[in-house]
């Protein structure tokens, strides 16, 4: 559950700026919380289940984010890599490089922009934005979780 | 934590911290340049890159905020000095909590627009947080390699 909400605030452009590097992190030491309240015990979380609920809470995080980015994606046949090309390309521009190096590189991200426009759906967009959402989202929750234990562990309740 | 660990952490902080510079790094590894966007797009999941926010560098912008690179900065530091004298004592979660205040009322005070945003504090509140958190990271990292060496 928190792996889902957290992969739905990562797409809320409002909520993903609020939220920062948090959303991820506070996913995981949320599913912490709540597994502590499903089953109540004066036991003190370990950090191998730490370990655990961040990095599921992080996969699940990169999973429904990958995936409502890429429904969105092709619904609206429109995302941030299309919007920004423009910007992408004069800063490409402005580099000292050789003409031919910037051109290569234009035309592999204009080949991705016009997939997404005319189908919405890019291979290699896909591809990137799931490989950078396993290993983020993954990353974040543990370190979160880690820590998260931590504080649970310190209450009195507990 | 044996060295090779703290310096397996090290290296990672490092390279989580070079690639938010991956736009000046180009400059001097032009072939690096294929993998800017991915990079935008990774590192947009952790912070909003707000233009206005963010540090220019030789040729290129970084790809985080200032507050947001004062904390990967904050664990940087530390990771590194844990390089040659391992950390041994820890801190109170209080000591999270005071650390963590500048960088919380420098938020507060900029959003409601108290006094008007400025890098300098946001990089500055942000290394202290992410000083501090280092030591709460590195511990949940010892407690689980003990658990695991105890099974």
């Amino acid at each position: 559950m928190c792996g889902f909400g957290a992969g739905v605030l990562q797409i809320v452009p409002i909520a993903k700026s609020f939220g920062c590097c948090l959303i991820i992190p506070f996913a995981a030491f949320f599913s912490l919380v709540l597994d502590k309240k499903a089953n109540p015990t004066i036991e003190k979380i370990s950090s191998k289940k730490a370990l655990m609920f961040g990095l599921i809470t992080g996969l699940y995080a990169a999973f429904f984010g990958s995936t409502f980015d890429i429904v969105i994606t092709f619904i609206t046949k429109s995302n941030d890599l299309v919007e920004s090309f423009p910007q992408f390309q004069q800063m490409i521009n402005n580099f000292p490089f050789s003409d031919e190096l910037k051109n290569e590189v234009l035309r592999l991200f204009q080949n991705v922009r016009n997939d997404i426009l005319n189908y919405g759906f890019s291979f290699i967009y896909a591809f990137s934005i799931i490989m950078n959402n396993l290993i983020v989202n993954s990353i974040f929750g543990i370190a979160g979780a880690l820590i998260g234990a931590q504080i649970i562990n310190r209450r009195p309740e507990s | 934590m044996s060295l090779k660990y703290r310096i397996l952490i090290f290296v990672l902080i490092l390279a989580w911290f070079a690639g938010i510079f991956i736009e000046s790094i180009t400059c001097f590894i032009p072939d690096l340049m294929i993998t800017i966007p991915i990079f935008i797009k990774g590192y947009s999941l952790t912070c909003h890159q707000n233009p206005q926010k963010i540090f220019q560098i030789y040729c290129g912008d970084s790809l985080l905020c200032a507050r947001c690179i004062g904390i990967y900065f904050g664990l940087l530091i530390i990771s590194f000095n844990n390089l040659f004298s391992a950390i041994k004592k820890f801190p109170t979660l209080k000591v999270l909590l005071y650390f963590s205040l500048p960088m919380l009322l420098d938020v507060f005070f900029t959003t409601i627009r108290i006094y008007k945003y400025s890098k300098i504090s946001a990089f500055s509140s942000g290394l202290l947080f992410g000083s501090v958190l280092f030591f709460y990271f590195y511990k949940g990292l010892i407690t689980l390699q003990n658990e695991l060496r105890e099974k």
